[in-house]
């Protein structure tokens, strides 16, 4: 029994997958089983007696020969881990692989003690084991060794217990001396980091990346952002931290931020520079809707139209605007609100004290709302009015300078006229005295003629002195030659020949009836001026079309022209003369005999009318000036007839007239040829008498009365009052005096007729004005 | 909480006790020289005895989180538990030195068990054998196991309450490169246990190998 539990156990012991081994009191060996048989090629013969450290040629671990003699001497047991020693014996498996094995030394049984060796192969554990780290540290190392972050893994205590090569390079420590080291070290105490630390530390997150400073090992600051994580291994913390490198991030956000506030700084000092510009403008600026609702305004404009500082009490642009302009407004509020474009108008505003400023805006649309800066040109416009004048009184003084050259050949002539009237009175009387009534049709024809020639004249000039505004009428040029004729050629005088080659149906054109005069008789004055031995002036007209060529070269635009031309044979001009003949205060005369400004009025007038001026002259042949003046369309309304061509037709209505003068002969003429026409007439020889009368009951269908009047009432003034009472009464003003100042603005159903007037002239304005 | 025990060490004894630890802990300290592949100092400052529940008590003061023990049952004229105890934070500290102090922290998590168990029974055995050499007796120790835990919690699972004596020696073990890792080594003894113990250190005080009692 004894025999085959022996048998038993020795088949165990040879059989067990462990490699065991027994020594002796003096460590030689008493038993060595199958499995060390296996592993060290070594049979239990061979080993037997022996002591290990003889058996494996002294490659036998002094731990392990230490740990025998412990068990043997002491009782104690030994562990040798393969994690410490990389090979107690030098063993192999069956297939020649180094066998990784645990060793544990027992002591065994009583004294004398012996000592069980006890030899665990794990090899195949250790290898899955190995197999595994490595899978997972290839993984691991993957992103850890080659992260571009540093990575510290740290234990509960904050110590580094790992730090992948970026943090060496971040912080400029070693792998070795990172190791060990406490996070503190790296990073500043901050208070954010702190709070991260305590929960982390008992295994919780962070919610969030922290941004710290951390400290280089040469003490240099870095900005890091430290993402961390706790994790567990058996019952321990550990914390792995990603610190992030922040230095370009951080200093792109500092430059950010810097950016940010001095653009805040920037934006407020142009915020300030604009308000100071709208506050201290002294330009007009609006910020108005498109429908005119004023929603913003500087103080400049509350300033020019005197308004009080705190409730403008114009909301609505339209209400400063003079009434004559508000169409002008709506027409350009429209534009702007269709147009992107700049708009640029003048208009004329009332200011709080009824004074009317120009101010002339640019305003432009956006943002739905316009946006006008406008200045006041008041003063600018009171200076062009003032010019205006100036031009006004100078073309009139030019005028008088005009009649004062003419007045010599005029008194010559008038002398003339006289005479010939004298001389057919005196012969009348003589033939009256002789009782011979045979020719007197002939004196007295004589006389008339002369006289209404001499009348003509005065008409003329009255006429021509008139003071008159600038009024553009559509004008028929030759009829205003014709005209003209009779006063330019006793003008120029007797040794000069008048030729005028006049184009039958010449264009009307739009004009200055009067500045057209003056100009051609102040052209009329320069060729006579240019002719002092004599010669011939020749006025021609002539349409011409001007195609682009040839208006270019005259510089205006293409299209139908009347060209006036007025030429000499005198002396000529130089091209030097030519070229400043235009010129005002350019003059070729002796001092005291003209002004220079002729030629410069003739040139102002063509071009104000549209037209051009233009001087063609060749020394010792003569000068010829032409304008060139715009073709007008219309058809001309004949506003005069000639009084000589007309006709006296009676009135069958057998109207009332009042006839007020105090010239008593003038006021018989009146009244015959009033009878002659068939109507019954009243006079009265001042305005209060006249005004009596209409007072009066009796019927009165139209007041002929002079304008100069005594008794304290003048004409216009009895007019306007018998208007009040009689509305429907007619008027005519027969007056010596062309100035339309003293008459006034006439009323509609008010007329005049300048005096001397021919009989006939009379009866036909009568009849003219009764009809109307 | 002074213990107050009949068999209580006098300095001397207590003294001699301390020498008998650092005897044992030299010896432990050229097996891990050869280990570590470079200089370790252990030593053995001072020795106490405690009760049990004071010893367990005092294990977690001062330390903030677990500990980590190595422990050995010891059988013969003398029985009871040893226990090699520093904080748990330490233990990885205490592995990679053993180890060398190159490898990965994967590496030395993997193998701190293993680590461990066998550096806290080199130091133990260095003890454990001292002891039962001079009494030319030998102790039928246990291998060691690795336990974690709060103070009371490794004394319970180490040995119950069988043991109400503790002989609480201060310990330090010296790495070359570091400052030392500061534990105890404890041994949990019955009070039979406790007088065989004084008895050896009072025979080791008469200058004589104490005989074995009767």
């Amino acid at each position: 029994m004894q025999h085959t539990d022996s048998a038993r156990l020795k088949g165990i012991f040879d059989t067990v997958d462990l490699g065991l081994i027994v020594l002796d009191e003096h460590s030689r060996v008493l038993d060595w089983n199958g499995w060390m048989e296996s592993a060290t090629g070594k049979t239990a013969g061979e080993a037997f007696q022996r002591q290990l450290n003889e058996i494996f040629d002294g490659a036998v671990t002094p731990r392990l020969a230490t740990a025998i003699a412990d068990a043997i001497t002491a009782g104690t047991s030994s562990l040798l881990s393969h994690y410490l020693h990389e090979a107690v014996f030098p063993l192999k498996s069956r297939s020649g692989r180094p066998l990784i094995h645990n060793v544990t030394v027992r002591p065994l049984g009583g004294l004398p003690l012996r000592c069980l060796v006890q030899i665990s192969d794990v090899t195949n554990a250790v290898e899955r084991d190995r197999v595994l780290r490595e899978r997972q540290n290839a993984r691991y190392d993957a992103v850890v060794d080659f992260a571009p972050d540093a990575i510290l893994t740290l234990d509960a205590n904050g110590v580094i217990m790992l730090a992948n090569p970026a943090a060496t390079e971040a912080f400029g420590y070693t792998g070795k001396e990172l190791i060990e080291l406490p996070i503190t070290k790296l990073l500043d105490a901050q208070p954010a980091w702190d709070a991260a630390w305590d929960k982390l530390a008992a295994g919780g997150d962070m919610m969030r990346p922290v941004e710290l400073v951390a400290r280089k090992k040469d003490g240099t600051g870095s900005f890091v952002e430290i993402s961390a994580a706790s994790w567990h291994s058996e019952a321990r913390i550990f914390v792995t931290a990603i610190l992030r490198d922040v230095n370009e991030r951080h200093r792109a956000e500092q430059a950010l931020r810097h950016l940010n506030q001095t653009l805040e700084r920037r934006v407020a000092e142009r915020t300030a520079d604009r308000d100071r510009m709208w506050r201290l403008s002294s330009d007009v600026m609006l910020v108005v809707q498109h429908d005119g609702t004023i929603n913003a305004s500087n103080p400049a404009w509350r300033d020019l139209l005197g308004e009080a500082e705190e409730l403008p009490h114009i909301v609505w642009l339209g209400d400063s605007v003079v009434p004559e302009d508000q169409a002008k407004l709506r027409a350009i509020l429209e534009e702007l609100r269709t147009s992107r474009a700049h708009c640029q108008f003048e208009l004329r505003h009332r200011a709080h004290d009824g004074a009317v400023r120009w101010i002339s805006w640019s305003a432009v649309a956006a943002d739905e709302l316009l946006q006008a800066v406008g200045r006041d040109v008041t003063a600018e416009r009171g200076a062009e009015e003032a010019l205006r004048a100036a031009e006004e009184a100078l073309r009139q003084s030019q005028k008088m300078e005009a009649i004062g050259q003419l007045t010599g050949g005029i008194a010559h002539d008038f002398n003339n006229l006289l005479t010939g009237i004298l001389g057919s009175l005196e012969l009348l009387e003589t033939r009256l005295a002789q009782n011979r009534h045979g020719d007197l049709d002939r004196y007295i024809g004589g006389a008339k003629r002369s006289a209404t020639r001499a009348a003509a004249l005065t008409h003329r000039l009255l006429a021509f002195s008139r003071r008159q505004t600038l009024d553009p009428k559509p004008t028929d040029m030759n009829r205003l030659i014709a005209d003209m004729e009779d006063l330019v050629r006793r003008t120029a005088g007797p040794d000069i020949e008048i030729w005028t080659n006049l184009e039958p149906g010449l264009h009307s054109t739009l004009v200055d009836p009067n500045q057209l005069e003056n100009a051609l008789l102040n052209l009329c004055i320069n060729a006579r001026d240019a002719m002092p031995d004599g010669g011939r002036l020749t006025i021609t007209t002539v349409n011409e079309h001007l195609d682009e060529k040839a208006a270019r070269e005259q510089d205006i635009p293409p299209g139908q022209y009347v060209k006036l031309g007025v030429s000499d044979t005198g002396s000529g001009m130089t091209d030097d003369v030519i070229e400043r003949a235009f010129d005002p205060f350019f003059t070729t005369k002796p001092l005291g005999e003209g002004t220079g400004l002729g030629l410069s009025m003739v040139y102002g007038f063509a071009r104000q009318s549209a037209g051009q001026a233009r001087i063609l002259s060749e020394i010792g042949h003569g000068t010829s000036v032409q304008l060139y003046l715009p073709r007008h369309n219309a058809s001309i309304t004949i506003t005069e007839e000639d009084p000589e061509l007309t006709e006296i037709h009676g009135t069958q209505n057998g109207e009332t007239v009042l006839v007020v003068d105090d010239e008593p002969s003038i006021r018989m003429l009146v009244m015959e040829v009033l009878e002659d026409l068939g109507c019954r007439a009243a006079e009265a020889h001042d305005g209060a008498s006249g005004l009596t009368q209409l007072q009066g009951k009796g019927q009165i269908d139209m007041l002929v009365t002079d304008v100069g009047l005594p008794g304290g009432i003048n004409g216009r003034q009895l007019a306007d009052a018998a208007m009040q009472l009689r509305p429907k009464l007619k008027v005519l003003f027969i007056t010596g005096y062309a100035e339309s100042t003293v008459i006034g603005h006439l009323k509609p159903g008010m007329h005049v007729l300048t005096k001397p007037f021919s009989m006939e002239a009379l009866a036909d304005k009568i009849q003219g004005v009764l009809r109307d | 909480m002074t213990l107050q025990l009949a068999f209580a060490l006098n300095t001397i004894e207590l003294d001699a006790l301390t020498e008998v630890a650092n005897i044992g802990a030299s010896r432990a300290a050229s097996s891990l020289r050869s280990l570590a592949g470079s200089e370790v100092v252990l030593s053995v400052p001072s020795a106490e005895i405690l009760t049990y529940d004071r010893a367990a008590q005092l294990m977690g003061e001062g330390e903030a989180g677990n500990l980590v023990a190595v422990h050995q049952y010891f059988n013969g004229e003398i029985s009871g538990a040893a226990l090699l105890i520093f904080p748990e934070t330490k233990s990885l500290e205490f592995v990679r030195e053993i180890t060398g102090g190159d490898l990965p922290l994967e590496e030395v998590i993997a193998l701190e068990h293993e680590a461990l168990a066998e550096t806290g029974n080199i130091i133990l055995n260095g003890c454990l054998a001292t002891i039962a050499n001079m009494r030319h007796k030998t102790l039928n120790i246990s291998l060691p196991e690795v336990i974690h835990g709060s103070g009371p919690e490794i004394f319970s699972r180490a040995a119950g309450s069988v043991f109400e004596i503790t002989v609480l020696f201060r310990c330090f073990n010296f790495f070359v490169r570091r400052r030392a890792i500061e534990g105890y080594i404890a041994m949990l003894l019955d009070l039979s246990s406790l007088h065989s113990l004084r008895a050896l250190i009072q025979g080791l005080i008469l200058g004589a190998p104490a005989e074995p009692s009767s």
